[in-house]
């Protein structure tokens, strides 16, 4: 069912890029890096849009590029979409039409690709605007016909880079949610360039950190977040995450535990989701608390580290393995506690400082569903 | 001031004209047998050299536009060529390319053909000078353009072709019809280069321009009307290319 399956081992000596990946079908990859660090490059390596000096591309066992074979397969015969910040619909044709090129370009009659056109929409919600013209649609609206345009060309595999960086912050919650409809109900793979983790959180099942070129980290996306070993995850991650189950008013993690947060517009109760939050938040009390606080846990403390003007303290792994907790403390705050490595004690969050985001893992059973509004 | 002056440098002379024009004649002057078989052919050859234009000038933009080889900085300097060549030069030159003994016209006699000083080396002659105008707004249009968007329609599986014809032709279709309208212009009021290479017969070469400095010497008053024609000519293109909402290149 499942199709996508790729496989890439390239290096390009001008822009230090040295990459090997193998992606099975249907996974979704979030790429995290700095800047510069080639994340959009290696999309447009697979997408066809500049060639590697060395190495392979290959998707279901297709060799797209092979440099010792001499084998370059343009990009319009690669199957292969790339969804960028900007929407990029063609200004001079109206969305229906935008929707219905990538059919039209495939050889579909005009009637059969304007019907997936119209399907399409209807799957982003955009039937509204059918006839309108790029000029007449805002961003966020624009980047929902630019998801449209990019699945009616039904890609063996879908790229984004960065999809919703341009939009503000109103409407990128939506954007997200249509994603993670529209990637959790395909079976299609997806490489997705990211600066936020959030977005690596609702949609990547895995996450895959570039640094100067390299694979520096590549990992289980909450693994990657809770537990990151590069610099560069290590900066941007960082943040506290408990996986479990969404209730009403939080989460309940796998032993029992109740985890108190303000919910994701997002979430659904019964979903595995995960409760996020930055460890400037948590209070270290030497006795259980008996204000306010209403998430309270009994830590013993594993490592007491500075970091700058902070000291983070960093809790023991739980018992089934998961990441411990941080909490970062002033360095006063730490001397007037007197606390040492081993020491038991109390990590107090305010519900109102964690969120609870829907998780994009442990859904296979979604992804055996057939694609959105275009049936095959 | 300085600004103003040019201004007044610029329409003077068209008042000039107005002034000078006789309104009870211009009716008779304008549509008498000279003056209509040269309004014709002006209007037959503009049309067919606009029509060249496009077709070589196209591919050309395109290449100078996209292309990355090594002589493109070459190539480009001479396709402005005919911008700054005196028209009489380009005139000569052509003579010499395709007149009875020139580098191509030799064989060209050979098999029957003779261009120079017939309707189609007019058309060459303007051709040749309107050229630049069609492939420079082109060139502008397509690099604001961008290869954005062409990326893209490649990516939802358009082919090369499919993709010049669906995405980039439109997308710089202002700059193609601003750049076809100005060559028209420019073949329209070709002169030096005709006269040059081919000739001055009514009904065959002498187009409007050509008809005006005949007649200037025996009918000034239909020098002057025919005149007034191609202003108004001129304006109605002016208008015409600006109203495309294109601040073109040239």
């Amino acid at each position: 069912m499942s199709t996508g399956a790729l496989d890439i081992n390239v290096g390009l000596a001008d822009r230090g890029i040295d990459l090997e990946l193998q992606v099975p079908a249907g996974q979704v990859v979030a790429v995290l890096g700095p800047n510069g660090s080639g994340k959009t490059t290696l999309l447009s390596l697979i997408a066809g849009l500049s060639r590697p000096d060395t190495g392979r591309v290959v998707i279901d066992g297709h060799v797209l590029v092979d440099t010792d074979e001499h084998i370059w397969v343009p990009a319009h015969r690669r199957g292969v979409v790339l969804l960028a910040q900007q929407a990029m619909l063609f200004p001079h044709l109206t969305a229906t039409a935008n929707v219905a090129f990538g059919p039209r370009s495939q050889g579909r009659s005009r009637a059969e690709s304007h019907a997936l056109a119209g399907r399409w929409l209807d799957a982003v919600d955009a039937t509204e605007f059918a006839d309108r013209r790029p000029a007449q649609l805002s961003g966020g609206q624009a980047q929902r016909i630019a998801v449209a345009r990019a699945l009616a060309a039904e890609p063996d595999v879908l790229l984004l880079d960065e999809p919703t960086a341009a939009l503000d912050i109103a409407v990128a919650p939506a954007l997200r949610q249509l994603l993670r409809t529209v990637l959790r109900d395909s079976a299609r793979t997806a490489i997705l360039v990211t600066h936020d983790i959030l977005d690596a959180l609702a949609l990547a099942d895995r996450i895959i950190v570039l640094e100067s070129g390299r694979i520096a980290e590549d990992g289980p996306t909450r693994e990657v977040l809770a537990r990151p070993r590069s610099s560069f995850a290590a900066r941007i991650a960082g943040i506290n995450l408990i996986a479990g189950i969404t209730s009403a008013d939080g989460l309940v993690t796998a032993d029992g535990t109740h985890f108190f947060g303000m919910l994701d517009p997002l979430c659904v109760s019964g979903e595995p989701a995960v409760a996020v939050f930055n460890p400037h938040a948590v209070a270290v009390h030497l006795a259980p608390p008996t204000g306010s606080p209403r998430n309270n846990l009994a830590v013993s403390v594993a490592e007491i580290e500075p970091r700058g003007a902070l000291v983070r303290v960093r809790s023991a792994e739980n018992p089934d393995g998961s990441a411990g907790l941080f909490a970062d403390l002033t360095a006063a705050a730490i001397t007037d506690l007197d606390i040492v490595t081993g020491q038991r004690v109390h990590f107090a969050v305010k519900a109102t400082e964690v969120t609870i985001y829907p998780t994009a893992g442990d859904h296979e059973s979604g992804r055996d569903g057939d694609t959105v509004g275009a049936g095959h | 001031m300085p600004a103003a002056l040019a201004g007044f440098f610029i329409v003077l002379p068209l008042i000039a004209i107005l002034a000078r024009v006789n309104w009870s004649q211009f009716w008779t002057l304008i549509t008498s047998e000279s003056s209509i078989a040269a309004l014709s052919l002006s209007l037959r050859t503009a049309t067919a050299s606009t029509a060249l234009c496009v077709l070589f000038g196209v591919p050309m933009a395109l290449v100078l536009a996209r292309g990355s080889f090594r002589w493109l900085r070459i190539v480009r300097s001479l396709v402005l060529l005919p911008l700054v060549l005196p028209p009489v030069v380009g005139g000569i030159a052509l003579l010499y390319t395709f007149g009875r003994r020139g580098l191509l016209g030799q064989y060209l006699e050979v098999i029957g053909i003779r261009i120079a000083f017939s309707t189609t080396a007019v058309v060459l002659a303007q051709t040749f000078v309107a050229l630049p105008f069609l492939v420079l707004s082109l060139e502008g249009a397509l690099r604001t353009a961008g290869q954005r968007y062409e990326s893209v329609a490649a990516t939802l599986g358009a082919s090369p072709t499919t993709v010049l014809r669906r995405v980039t032709i439109p997308l710089v279709l202002p700059g193609l019809v601003s750049g076809a309208v100005l060559s028209f212009a420019r073949a329209l009021g070709e002169f030096g280069a005709t006269l040059t290479f081919a000739g001055s017969l009514q009904g065959v070469t002498r187009t409007l321009p050509l008809e005006i400095y005949l007649q200037r010497e025996t009918d000034p008053d239909a020098a002057v009307a025919l005149s007034l024609v191609l202003v108004v000519v001129a304006v109605l293109i002016v208008i015409l290319a600006r109203g495309r909402g294109t601040e073109g290149s040239l």
